[in-house]
């Protein structure tokens, strides 16, 4: 008689051992015995622990496959971007060199709409840097007449508000010339004009620019004067704001009035160069408070400098 | 008061409208304010005077012709549109130019006046808008200074302009001259640029009126009360039109300009015309003067050129009214060569 072992090899080392697939997958295992019966069962768990089944799993397989096509074609992509990038970087290296007008590549249609997505993207940010140009207050040019004419923007502004704008139109047929301007008359434009104008046009518009600020600080700081210190007259000022005479009271009703006079020779500059203090009486100008307040009204803007005044009580 | 005063006042109240002279009357001061209330100002101007004289009377027992001078300043400077304004131009400026100040530039004009001539009463006045007021009364060696026409002169102190209200041929260069010594000045000549509104000239002359200069950024749309147009009629020329008013507004202006009522032209040039025989062949110059007249001349002109009736683009004839700052031409062959055409477009 054949010993169990014999007989059913698999069912005993299944059993002893333990660790067969089919014990792994009891519910399937367990589904087949019911319906083909033990025997069947028992033979094919020996098959299988002899290795006579075929272990593979075809729909494995088919993964398998399936993963290495989309290997296949990455790779394929990888490829074709990367000659795509070589060929991005070589364009961009000649734009940036200038000569990204070569017409003939143009005709050809070669590379055709990377070139066109550069040269939107070089516009783009040359765009940004020209709004970015303005914002910090640069100057705009526009071409009136083609080669000849155009007319400059200068903007100014104080305290990080735009104020006024002002326009020179220039010719440029023989000389440069200024055709007409709404710069205010008193500014020395003239001087400005022959300083600079022909020889270097970007330092013209500089000193220009220069003078137009200063003269709107100016012009801003006297609105701020009449608008906040309300004990202080503004008596005196002229269009190009360098002379600025005010009539400040003292803190007490009894105190003597006092004439100061703030002159402006540096016209690009919003501090004054100058500043005199007149009283009735002869002492108050040289007491240390007014030598004090002479030099903050040289170091600060008139406004800030008054402000401080009051403050400190030299003025009501 | 003396016999000047009183006709000095008399005439001041005559020329001052009725509504106005309370108001003059309390900027002046002499009168107290109360009193002023009680006037009936409908009366005639005779009774009028009379009241005001007596009221100056009792309130300042000794009015003298300042004070009255000073009155007719005062409503002069309010109302400055009463004749022909005429601008000066103050040339080769002295390096200390910007540092005159006013109560020097008063004593100095004031001296440089009496030395030059020796009857004159000079009252100098600043007013708000950083404008310096002078009244000038001329006289001679024998004559007392005439206070009834005075000379009026406005000067933005700084700046090169001066403008100039009744003065005669005869005592201009003595004010030329004072003017330029008190103000640090070489030379000063006329702008050629007159006109009835004070505040006009002076803001084209100083060009603080809106000019209009091309820009990058879209204009601002003009609100218009167009009638609705029938949405298939497309209009071919917009765009010409568009055009024609840019430039217009480049040439003239835009918005509110300065109220100028003429330009005037003096031709001194060869007639060129075809088929007239006897003006083409002359030796002489063909003279003539046009003048152009309007109640707005900028805006006339402006509107000339945006409907196309004068040429585009401007012709320099009107565009140098703008740009010059100037409304009295005078034309010769030599200067601008082929002038005479194209101005003969207008109205």
């Amino acid at each position: 008689m054949m010993t169990l072992s014999e007989r059913f090899p698999g069912f005993v080392r299944g059993v002893s051992t333990g660790g067969s697939i089919s014990i792994s997958r009891p519910g399937r295992d367990m589904d087949a015995a019911r319906t083909q019966g033990v025997f069947s069962h028992l033979h094919l768990l020996e098959r299988g622990a002899l290795g006579l089944i075929p272990q593979e799993d075809p729909a494995q397989n088919d993964r398998v496959d399936d993963l290495k096509a989309v290997i296949h074609t990455l790779r394929a992509r990888r490829d074709e971007l990367r000659v795509q990038a070589d060929r991005t970087r070589e364009l961009r290296h000649s734009i940036d060199k200038g000569d990204f007008l070569d017409e003939e590549d143009y005709r050809t249609g070669e590379n055709s709409e990377i070139r066109a997505a550069l040269l939107t993207a070089k516009q783009t940010e040359l765009k940004k840097l020209l709004k970015a140009h303005h914002l910090i207050g640069g100057y705009d040019l526009i071409e009136t007449q083609p080669g000849k004419r155009f007319c400059v923007s200068l903007h100014t502004a104080y305290e990080g508000t735009y104020c006024t704008t002002y326009h020179l139109e220039l010719d440029l047929t023989r000389t440069v010339q200024v055709v007409r301007h709404d710069v205010p008359p008193s500014m020395p434009l003239d001087t400005l004009v022959q300083q600079n104008l022909q020889t270097n046009l970007p330092a013209f518009l500089h000193s220009l620019s220069l003078h137009l600020n200063a003269l709107t600080s100016r012009q801003q700081q006297i609105v701020l004067v009449k608008d906040q210190i309300k004990s202080v007259d503004v008596l005196e000022s002229n269009q190009l704001c360098s002379v600025l005479v005010l009539l400040c009271r003292g803190p007490k009703q009894q105190d003597p009035e006092t004439l100061v006079t703030l002159l402006y020779r540096d016209l690009t500059s919003e501090l004054p160069t100058q500043v005199t203090v007149e009283s009735e009486d002869d002492a108050l100008p040289n007491s240390p408070q007014w030598k004090k307040s002479k030099t903050l009204l040289l170091d600060q803007p008139v406004h800030k400098a008054l402000e401080i005044m009051n403050k400190t009580g030299v003025i009501a | 008061m003396d016999e000047t005063t009183r006709t000095v006042l008399q005439r001041v109240v005559r020329k001052v409208p009725a509504t106005r002279l309370r108001e003059v009357l309390r900027t002046w001061g002499r009168v107290p304010a109360r009193q002023l209330d009680l006037l009936d100002f409908s009366t005639s101007k005779f009774v009028l005077f009379e009241d005001v004289r007596s009221l100056c009377e009792v309130n300042s027992n000794r009015l003298t012709l300042k004070h009255v001078c000073e009155l007719e300043m005062i409503y002069f400077i309010g109302n400055p549109a009463q004749g022909v304004w005429r601008a000066c131009h103050l040339t080769e400026p002295d390096d200390d130019v910007m540092t005159v100040e006013l109560r020097q530039f008063k004593e100095q004009f004031k001296a440089r006046l009496t030395e030059l001539i020796s009857n004159v009463s000079v009252k100098i006045k600043k007013h708000d808008d950083e404008a310096v007021w002078i009244r000038i009364a001329w006289g001679d060696h024998f004559h007392r200074p005439n206070q009834l026409k005075p000379t009026y002169v406005v000067h933005h102190l700084q700046t090169p302009y001066v403008f100039v209200y009744n003065l005669s041929t005869k005592h201009k260069p003595l004010l030329y001259q004072a003017l330029v010594l008190a103000t640090r000045h070489g030379s000063m000549k006329d702008s050629h640029l007159s006109g009835k509104s004070l505040t006009s000239i002076r803001d084209f002359l100083m060009r603080s009126y809106q000019q209009a200069f091309p820009t990058k950024y879209a204009r601002p749309l003009q609100e218009k009360n167009t009638a609705p147009t029938n949405p298939n009629i497309e209009k071919e020329h917009a765009e010409q039109e568009e055009k024609r008013l840019q430039l217009a507004c480049e040439a003239f202006g835009e918005g509110n300009v300065p109220r100028l009522e003429t330009a005037t032209y003096k031709l001194e040039t060869r007639y060129r015309g075809s088929g007239n025989e006897t003006l083409n062949n002359r030796e002489e110059p063909f003279r003539a003067l046009i003048k152009f007249s309007s109640a707005n001349l900028l805006v006339s002109l402006n509107h000339c050129v945006s409907a196309g009736m004068a040429e585009t683009p401007v012709t320099p004839l009107l565009s140098s009214i703008t740009q010059k700052g100037k409304n009295y031409f005078v034309i010769t062959d030599k200067g601008s060569g082929n002038s005479s055409q194209s101005m003969v477009q207008k109205k």
